[in-house]
């Protein structure tokens, strides 16, 4: 059973312009949209303005009005954050803010003779305490309208979501034009928080140390956390209640209808006809849903009630190396690409050295003019900061990568008469991107100078096993793992010697020790082959005997010993029970197979070669 | 100086001439059978050499143990054991059994099964088999390989006398007729047991090639099933398998 925390940063685009300009927390902040119809509408409103009587959708002419009405007074805003601390300097000094008013010299300011609280700078006028309340006070009276920019309002959430990596590795934004909450897959973490009480009290808490306005909840499904968080009172970060999960169905039932996720017009046709809470349209037949409402709804049913999955959309890491270069004049040229490519390298292997680290997966990017971007991964067998090592296997993947849109062009040289062949991409490439999406730590080994065996050498054979995974892609260079099961086809699988999501280090299981050594055939047939179809004809006499003849690879083998049976059945946990009586058999030529027979059928297979 | 030790000095020099690149640390490798081994000139197999095992289309006649079995010996002081399998039918229990630690091996095989009869995947994989015969801290490639062309088996003896890595292949009938780089050639006959009460493989081991050594001699070996041991078979039991074999041929005339 999975476990969603959503966390939902209500009225976002205003939380965010408050973080990074924390003098705008006590004043009206009014963000407004361009509609080609209504002109200028209201989109967000700090809580102040909509005290005042704001109200989203509002055209902003009206909020003008209103809040002028209201005695409040429009300020021109100055992002102060956007500017350069000397220039930040230089306004201020201009209005006269530093030295004089606000801040308190004892070489600038003398007391006046009758003890009054008035502050008299040299050779300036007196002002009083009360004057200088006031003068504090105007920012309280002003109010902002700005446009909204809804790009830089989900660049801040995703950066912000970034951070909270420390709380789950899944972490994924809601997936709306203008998303406001998040969500955390914390299954199976509370053990590291104690409790997912304290899990959430402590995410919480980081957000809000910052300064955002957090409510969360935790649910079985991500539409049901989402739900909760919007529109249930044990959301807000003051009461953080924890509810079991029975608790949690019956709440969710008692939610209003904008619970379930649904568009505007759905809302609205909902209202309309009198069905406001979610309990009610559960209520309704699903069927009458569907024809009168499509899918829509029914499907953000099933996603609340856990019905439809509904997976997280996960944010990756921020790579913490990585080097770009834009070409000023995009490139078609091959050799161009790889000598740009080589540069980036050295600058990350360079960075990766510096911190004593070795990567083990890298991402590459073309960005493309006018087409979409060629990516492509190398992943490696044992972390390395080498640059020789890293391009070769790099050269590879880029060759591949491009192989669709490479094509020969005849070049001259100015210099010489000779037509010269050059490779080209049919792309025009302006950017390339080198990052490292996972790294560790290198470990340093001393090496012997004399004495030492080749063979013993790890990161030789590191570097084949990461030649030839380059190559020929990973799901080629494997090595086995042993199982339990008696099924010969699944007492063993291959795993991929290069895999970033894997595990690193290889488990070494001991085999089964038999009774002979050759009990199993060195050579066993993927799928066994059946070699009499079935002919009773061919089978000797009794049951239990191996057949005289029997066809394979269009020969006819003729049994002239054999040694068995051994039984192999499978467990009933492993799916249908299969029954098999194994022999090893000895052809008149003197070749020796491995065959079955399958005593639910009867049938005779080969599946092994000695 | 006898002529017998002038010729052995010749033979000597030759070889030096013939294999100046190889890495020989002047090791060898037992075959893990005495009496193959004393076919071999050196008593066994150098490193940085290639040997081939000539044996049933069909499989089934002991070639894969026996080529198994010389890779087992030869990861025995350290380095991987890389398996070219192309088929897709290595075994890894049965290899597991014979005393070969898993953890040193790296299994080649094509992605998906569609690939097995995809001749443009060919390059790639013998591409491969090179790469792992090149790399020093690989001790033995092992793989059936059925067709191959001249140059890149020139290429895979130049790779292993360059890094010292021996590489093992099974080949099949077809394989006798095409020439070939490697060091050492055996023929592998399946015989008939003669006793029926104990499993044991017979097969029959001609020397066709061999460098620096008398091609053309044989042996009968037998495999025992139960220890793994492969053995000279005794005079009686290949004196029975000859009776048979002379039963049935004699049988067979007389039904013609």
């Amino acid at each position: 059973m999975k476990r969603i925390l959503c966390l939902w940063f209500p009225n976002w685009p205003i939380q965010r312009l408050v973080i990074q300009d924390p003098t705008l927390r006590k004043t009206r902040v009014v963000l407004f949209r361009r509609d080609s119809r209504k002109g200028q509408l209201v989109t967000a409103a700090s809580p102040l303005a909509m005290q005042d009587g704001v109200q989203v959708d509002m055209p902003v002419s009206e909020v003008k009005q209103l809040l002028r009405h209201a005695g409040r007074k429009r300020d021109t805003y100055r992002p102060s954050h956007r500017m350069h601390p000397r220039t930040q300097y230089h306004q201020l000094a201009r209005q006269g803010d530093i030295g004089f008013r606000n801040t308190v010299r004892s070489t600038g300011f003398s007391r006046n003779q009758d003890d009054q609280k008035t502050l008299i700078p040299k050779g300036g006028t007196a002002t009083t305490a009360e004057s200088k309340v006031k003068e504090k006070s105007p920012d309280e009276n002003k109010f902002y309208i700005l446009e909204h920019d809804p790009v830089a309002d989900r660049e801040a959430l995703e950066k912000l979501i970034d951070s909270l990596h420390a709380f789950s590795p899944i972490v994924g934004i809601e997936q709306t034009a203008a998303p406001e909450s998040c969500f955390l897959d914390v299954t199976g973490l509370d053990t590291l928080f104690g409790d997912e009480q304290s899990l959430r009290t402590k995410a919480i808490r980081f957000l809000s140390d910052v300064g955002y306005t957090v409510f969360s909840a935790i649910a079985n499904t991500t539409g049901m956390a989402w739900a909760m968080a919007h529109y249930h009172r044990s959301a807000a970060p003051a009461v953080c209640e924890c509810y079991s999960d029975e608790m949690i169905q019956r709440e969710f039932r008692r939610l209003p209808l904008a619970a379930l996720r649904l568009t505007v017009e759905t809302n609205d046709l909902f209202r309309r006809l009198g069905i406001e809470r979610v309990e009610q349209v559960l209520a309704i037949p699903r069927m009458h849903l569907a024809s009168r409402f499509g899918d829509e709804v029914s499907t953000r049913i099933d996603q609340a009630l856990g019905k439809v999955s509904e997976p997280i959309i996960a944010r990756h890491l921020p790579v913490e190396f990585a080097a770009s270069q834009f070409i000023e004049f995009p490139t078609r040229d091959r050799e161009t690409i790889a000598v740009v490519l080589s540069r980036l390298l050295e600058q990350i292997c360079g960075q990766l050295q510096s911190k004593q680290k070795g990567a083990l997966q890298w991402q590459v990017q073309l960005g493309c003019v006018g087409a979409p971007s060629i990516e492509f991964e190398v992943n490696l067998f044992q972390p390395t900061a080498t640059v020789f090592h890293v391009l070769q296997l790099m050269e590879l993947q880029l060759e591949s990568a491009l192989k669709p849109h490479l094509r020969h062009r005849r070049v001259k040289k100015s210099t010489s008469k000779r037509e010269l062949n050059r490779t080209v991409t049919n792309v025009l490439i302006q950017e390339i991107t080198v990052g490292v999406t996972s790294c560790v730590l290198l470990v340093q080994r001393q090496r012997e100078l004399f004495d030492e065996s080749p063979r013993l050498d790890k990161q030789e054979l590191a570097y084949l096993i990461n030649h030839l995974a380059g190559r020929l892609g990973q799901q080629s260079i494997v090595y086995p793992l042993l199982q339990s099961g008696a099924q010969p086809e699944f007492s063993f699988r291959f795993k991929p010697l290069v895999d970033p999501k894997g595990m690193r280090s290889r488990k070494r299981k001991k085999a089964k020790t038999r009774s002979h050594v050759l009990a199993r055939p060195l050579r066993l047939l993927e799928e066994p082959v059946e070699i009499l179809a079935g002919r009773e004809s061919e089978v000797g006499g009794q049951k239990n005997q191996v057949p005289d003849s029997f066809l394979y690879q269009r020969l006819r083998h003729y049994v002239s010993q054999s040694w068995g049976p051994e039984r192999i059945e499978t467990a009933w946990w492993h799916g249908p029970t299969l029954r098999r009586d194994y022999w090893r058999i000895e052809t008149k030529k003197g070749l020796h197979f491995w065959i079955y027979r399958d005593l639910k059928t009867g049938c005779w297979f080969l599946q092994g070669e000695f | 100086m006898t002529t017998q030790a002038f010729v052995q000095q010749l033979r000597n020099r030759i070889e030096r001439i013939e294999t100046s690149n190889r890495v020989d640390d002047g090791q060898v490798i037992p075959s893990g059978c005495v009496a193959a081994d004393r076919l071999l000139p050196a008593g066994g197999y150098r490193r940085g050499t290639l040997i081939e095992w000539i044996g049933s289309q069909h499989g089934g006649c002991g070639a894969d143990y026996l080529s198994l079995l010389t890779a087992a010996n030869a990861c025995a002081d350290g380095g991987a054991l890389v398996v070219a399998d192309r088929r897709r039918q290595f075994n890894p229990p049965a290899a597991a059994a014979m005393g070969i630690d898993l953890g040193n091996v790296v299994v080649i095989r094509p992605p998906t099964e569609n690939s097995l009869n995809d001749h443009r995947y060919d390059d790639e994989f013998f591409w491969a088999i090179d790469q792992a015969l090149g790399c020093s801290a690989v001790a033995a490639v092992w793989g059936a390989i059925d067709r191959i062309g001249e140059r890149w088996f020139r290429r895979f003896q130049l790779s292993a006398e360059a890094s010292g890595t021996m590489g093992l292949f099974v080949r099949p009938w077809s394989a006798m007729d095409q020439p070939a780089w490697s060091e050492v050639r055996w023929r592998v006959m399946a015989k008939c047991s003669s006793v029926a009460a104990a499993a044991k493989q017979q097969v029959e081991l001609t020397l066709t090639r061999c460098r620096g050594g008398r091609s053309g001699q044989s042996v009968d070996l037998s495999i025992d099933t139960v220890t793994g041991q492969v053995s000279q078979s005794s005079p009686s039991q290949a004196e029975g398998v000859r009776q048979r074999r002379d039963g049935r041929l004699a049988l067979a005339r007389e039904a013609s």
